[in-house]
C-alpha cells in the first residue's frame, strides 16, 4: 500500500519533537519533508534524528527545504513538488492562513497546534475560530479533505479527554476546567518556554472563559486558584484565555469551561515589568538612530531560544481536565491528565517537555489520518473526533494518559 | 566677540539655555545645536513663553548640528562667533567636540564624561583618559576647558574644593550622595538620558581608598542616610565621573559616590538587566533588524524631557565629608535642595535637568568676566569654588551646609 508524504513546516520546539516523531512512525508515512523559513535549521534538527536513531525506516525520504510560509503560491509549489498529502504546520500561528489556503488549494489535508491569530489584533472576537479557521469549513468539505485544528496537547490533548470523558465516564457534564502547570526548572532568570511572540501576547490578553452557559471576561490574573496536581504537588494557578474554550463551548453541551495555567511570581513579576515598560508591544517604534523595529521581536531576541532550555531542563509538567458531573443520576468528577518529565524528552529527542507535549499530538494525529482512522474528509477540532485511538496511541508515543477519581477534589480559591 | 554655542537639546541643555537667556547680557548672542533642530526650537518657543531672555535684541537660535563631525562644529562655532560652548549633548561627544573647540578657539565646558562607566577600559579608573589627554593641547592654545561643571560631578567637585580651603585641616572621607525623593508619577523611567543612565548604574561601582581603587558589583553596597527636608534613604554604592577627579585632586582616605534607588526601581531595573534589555551590543531579530536592546528600550521608555510635568518633590545632593579641624574630628553636610515643581515653573524642566543645567551657566557666565579664565583644561577640582557657589547660589541652586558634627 502507498504510504502518504506528510511535509512538516516550522524548526521551533513543536516542529523539531514532530519530526522526529513522524520519523520514529515513518512505516505509517512516505517521505518525510520538513521545511522552514531557515533551512539550515531544518537539516541540523534532520542530523539530529538519525543521531538518536530516531528513525525506524532508513530507506524513506527525511529531508529539508526552505520555505516562506507567509506565501501561499510557495506552500502549493512545495507541497506538489514534495507530493505531500499531509501538512502538519507546526509554525507560528501568524501563518495557518497561508498554510491553510496552500493544503486546499494544492489537495492536502492540514493539521495544526493553534488557533491563527493576527499581529494587530489582541483581544479577538469569540470564539476564535470563527474568524478565520471555520470560514474554511465548507472548502474542506467541498475538496473532501481533512484539516484537525489545534492538535498540540492545550488546545488538543485537552479537548480529547473532554470528549473522552464525555463518551466514557459522565451521563452529563457540568464543568471541564482545563489545568496546566510547569514544575519544572530550567535554571535561567526568565524565559518563555515556546515561541516568547505568541506566548507572550496570549498571557497579555483578557482571559475569556465560559461560566454557566455565558462568555465572561477578566482582566489577566485577576483570577487564580491553587489546585493538588497528582506528582508534581500544589500549584497556584491563574485564569486564561485559551483556544480550546472557543472550540469546546460549541462542540459540547457544558456550561462551564475555563482554562488556568501555573505561573510563579518570579514569572509574573518579569512579565508585568515587561509589559509595563512597553517591551510587550507589538506596533513598531523609532529608535533615536531612526531604526523601526518592533519591542516584542527585540524582546525575542533578548531571550533564550525555548528549544535551548532543553539540557538544563528538570522537573514535570502535568496537563489536564478537571472534569464536573453526574453519570446515572450520581455526582463525579475525574482529573485526567498526563505527566510529562523533562529529563526524558531530552533523552528521547533533546527536547523539554513544553515541545514534547505539544509536539507528539500532532505526529499522533497525522498517524491516525494516514491509518484512515481520523481521515473525515473535512474540518474538524479534536473533540469532533474519536478520542478512543488518539489517546491509545499516545499512549505509546510516550504522553500516557492517566485518570484518578474523585468525590470531590480540594480547589482552593484565592481570589 | 562674546557669543555662546550650547550643544544638545535634551533636558539638561534646555535648562542650560533657559539660564543663559536669563543671563544674555553676560553672554551674547545664544545659539543652540542639535541633531534634531524641532527640538531646539521648542526650547526656543519655551524660553520665550516663559520670558526668560533677557535683553530682547540679542539673538537667539537653531541650528541642526552633528556634533560627531568637528568640521560642521568649527563651521558653526565661527558662523556664530562663539568664545564659548557649553556641550550638554551625549557623553560621546564631547571629544569631538572638545576638538572643534580647539581648532576653531572657543572655550569648553562639558556636564559629564565621555566614557559610558561600565564597559571595560571606561570605567572610573579610566574615566578622564581620552579628555586629559587634550591637557597639553588646551594649554599650548591658551585656551579655557571646564569638565564636569553640571552637578554631579560639579558642583560636588566644588563642595569638596571648599571644604578643603574652609573647613578642615586633613579630609578623611567623601560621600558624594544623590537622591531624588520626586515622584514623576510614571510606572518607571529615567531622569535623564536612558542609554546613558542605564550603562552607569549597571557597571561596578568603583570607589577610592588608601590610595587604590576598590571594585564591588553594582548594588551590592549601600548604607542608609538621613538627608536634610526629604529624610531617609537607602543609597547605593555606584560608579560616577567625579570620583575619578577628586581622587586626583582633592586628598582623602577614601571618596565614594552613592545614588538613591527605591525597591521599585530596582526591581524593574534587574529584571531589564537580566533579560538582557540593557545590553548596548546589538542582536538581531527573527526577521533581520539588528539593534541595541538599550536604544530600543530608550526608544519605549517616556522621554525624560516629558517629566518634567507632574514631577513632584524635591532632590537632595550634597558632599558627606568627614575630616579633622584643629586637630579635631568633623563632619559636615554640604548640600543643595531642589523642587521639582519650582524648575517647572520657571524653566519648564524637573529638577534632575535643572540641577545639571545651571551649574556649567555660572561656569560660563565666570569664564566671560575672567573670573575663570585659566588658560587650560582642568576639572572643577581645580577651580576656585568661592566665586562659583557665589554665583550658582544666586542664579537658582543655593548651597547649605550642615554641621553633624563638631
Amino acid at each position: 500500500m502507498m504510504r502518504p508524504n506528510i511535509m512538516v513546516i516550522g524548526a521551533g520546539g513543536v516542529g523539531t519533537v514532530a519530526v522526529h516523531k513522524c520519523a520514529q512512525n515513518n512505516d505509517c508515512f512516505g517521505d518525510i519533508c520538513f521545511a522552514s523559513r531557515t533551512r539550515a535549521k531544518c537539516e541540523k534538527i534532520i542530523e539530529d534524528v538519525y543521531r538518536k536513531s530516531n528513525i525506524k525506516d532508513t530507506s524513506k525520504r527525511l529531508y529539508a527545504k526552505q520555505i516562506d510560509a507567509e506565501n501561499v503560491s510557495d506552500v502549493v509549489a512545495l507541497i506538489k513538488d514534495t507530493d505531500a498529502s499531509i501538512v502538519l504546520n507546526a509554525g507560528s500561528p501568524f501563518v495557518n492562513m497561508p498554510i491553510m489556503d496552500a493544503c486546499l488549494e494544492a489537495g492536502a489535508a492540514y493539521i495544526d497546534t493553534a488557533v491563527h491569530e493576527d499581529t494587530d489584533v489582541i483581544n479577538a472576537e469569540y470564539p476564535w475560530y470563527a474568524e478565520f479557521e471555520w470560514k474554511r469549513k465548507n472548502r474542506f468539505k467541498d475538496r473532501k479533505l481533512t484539516a484537525i485544528l489545534s492538535v498540540g496537547f492545550d488546545p488538543g490533548v485537552v479537548n480529547a479527554y473532554s470528549a473522552y470523558a464525555q463518551k466514557h465516564e459522565f451521563s452529563k457534564i457540568h464543568s471541564i476546567d482545563i489545568m496546566d502547570v510547569n514544575a519544572g526548572d530550567h535554571g535561567r532568570f526568565f524565559a518563555t518556554n515556546f515561541d516568547p511572540e505568541t506566548n507572550l501576547r496570549e498571557i497579555l490578553e483578557d482571559a475569556g472563559y465560559m461560566e454557566n452557559g455565558d462568555w465572561k471576561t477578566c482582566k489577566r490574573h485577576s483570577r487564580s486558584i491553587t489546585f493538588e496536581f497528582p506528582e508534581i504537588g500544589k500549584h497556584k494557578l491563574y485564569l486564561m484565555g485559551h483556544e480550546e474554550i472557543h472550540s469546546l463551548s460549541v462542540n459540547l453541551d457544558v456550561g462551564t469551561i475555563r482554562f488556568w495555567m501555573g505561573f510563579s511570581d518570579h514569572y509574573l513579576n518579569c512579565f508585568n515589568v515587561l509589559h509595563q515598560i512597553g517591551l510587550l508591544n507589538h506596533k513598531t517604534v523609532r529608535t533615536a538612530e531612526g531604526i523601526d523595529v518592533v519591542p516584542l521581536k527585540v524582546l525575542k531576541a533578548c531571550l533564550p531560544d525555548p528549544t535551548s532550555l532543553a539540557s538544563d531542563y528538570s522537573g514535570k509538567t502535568c496537563i489536564g481536565n478537571l472534569i464536573r458531573g453526574e453519570n446515572k443520576g450520581v455526582e463525579k468528577e475525574i482529573f485526567i491528565y498526563n505527566i510529562c518529565d523533562h529529563e526524558t524528552c531530552f533523552e528521547e529527542m533533546e527536547a523539554q517537555a513544553i515541545s514534547f507535549t505539544a509536539g507528539v499530538p500532532p505526529a499522533a494525529a497525522a498517524i491516525l489520518l494516514a491509518r484512515g482512522d481520523w481521515d473525515v474528509k473535512k474540518m474538524v477540532n479534536v473533540e469532533e473526533l474519536d478520542p478512543d485511538p488518539f489517546i491509545a496511541l499516545l499512549d505509546t508515543m510516550g504522553l500516557p494518559t492517566q485518570i484518578k477519581y474523585a468525590e470531590k477534589s480540594e480547589i482552593e480559591k484565592d481570589k | 566677540m562674546q557669543n555662546i554655542v550650547i550643544i544638545g537639546a535634551g533636558g539638561v541643555a534646555g535648562v542650560t539655555a533657559h539660564k543663559c537667556a536669563q543671563y544674555n547680557d553676560v553672554l551674547g548672542d545664544i545659539c543652540i545645536a542639535s541633531r534634531t533642530q524641532d527640538k531646539c526650537d521648542s526650547i526656543i518657543d519655551s524660553i520665550h513663553a516663559k520670558k526668560n531672555k533677557k535683553i530682547p535684541d540679542k539673538k537667539l537660535f537653531s541650528v541642526r548640528l552633528d556634533a560627531t563631525e568637528v568640521e560642521s562644529t568649527v563651521r558653526l562655532i565661527k558662523e556664530s562667533e562663539a568664545s564659548l560652548v557649553i556641550n550638554a549633548g551625549s557623553p560621546w561627544i564631547n571629544l569631538p567636540v572638545m576638538e572643534a573647540c580647539l581648532q576653531a578657539i572657543a572655550a569648553y565646558i562639558d556636564t559629564s564624561v565621555c566614557v559610558d562607566l561600565c564597559s571595560e577600559g571606561q570605567q572610573a579608573p579610566n574615566a578622564y583618559d581620552l579628555q586629559w589627554e587634550f591637557r597639553e593641547k588646551f594649554r599650548n592654545a591658551n585656551l579655557t576647558g571646564i569638565l564636569g561643571a553640571g552637578f554631579d560631578p560639579g558642583m560636588v567637585s566644588s563642595y569638596a574644593a571648599y571644604a578643603r580651603n574652609h573647613i578642615f585641616d586633613r579630609i578623611i572621607s567623601i560621600d558624594v550622595m544623590d537622591v531624588n525623593a520626586g515622584d514623576h508619577g510614571k510606572k518607571w523611567a529615567t531622569n535623564f538620558d536612558p542609554e546613558t543612565n542605564m550603562l552607569e548604574i549597571q557597571g561596578d561601582s568603583f570607589y577610592w581608598e588608601q590610595g587604590g581603587w576598590k571594585r564591588v558589583p553594582c548594588h551590592t553596597r549601600w548604607k542608609e542616610f538621613d538627608f536634610p527636608v526629604v529624610g531617609e534613604f537607602r543609597v547605593y554604592s555606584m560608579a560616577h565621573d567625579e570620583i575619578r577627579s577628586l581622587a586626583e585632586f582633592i586628598e582623602a582616605d577614601r571618596i565614594e559616590f552613592w545614588m538613591g534607588f527605591s525597591d521599585n526601581y530596582l526591581k524593574y531595573f534587574n529584571v531589564l538587566r537580566d533579560i538582557g534589555m540593557l545590553s548596548p551590543d546589538p542582536v538581531r531579530t527573527d526577521n533581520g533588524i539588528e539593534v541595541s536592546p538599550l536604544k530600543v528600550l530608550k526608544a519605549v521608555l517616556p522621554d525624560p524631557v516629558t517629566l518634567a510635568l507632574g514631577s513632584k518633590g524635591k532632590t537632595c545632593i550634597g558632599d558627606l565629608i568627614k575630616g579633622k579641624k584643629d586637630g579635631q574630628e568633623k563632619e559636615v553636610f554640604i548640600y543643595n535642595i531642589c523642587d521639582h515643581e519650582k524648575c517647572f515653573a520657571e524653566v519648564g524642566s524637573q529638577a534632575i535637568s535643572y540641577t545639571a543645567g545651571v551649574p556649567p551657566v555660572a561656569a560660563a557666565m565666570l569664564v566671560m568676566n575672567s573670573t575663570w579664565d585659566t588658560k587650560r583644561l582642568v576639572n572643577m577640582e581645580e577651580l576656585d569654588p568661592d566665586p562659583f557657589l557665589n554665583l550658582v547660589g544666586k542664579i537658582g541652586l543655593p548651597t547649605e551646609i550642615l554641621e553633624i558634627r563638631q
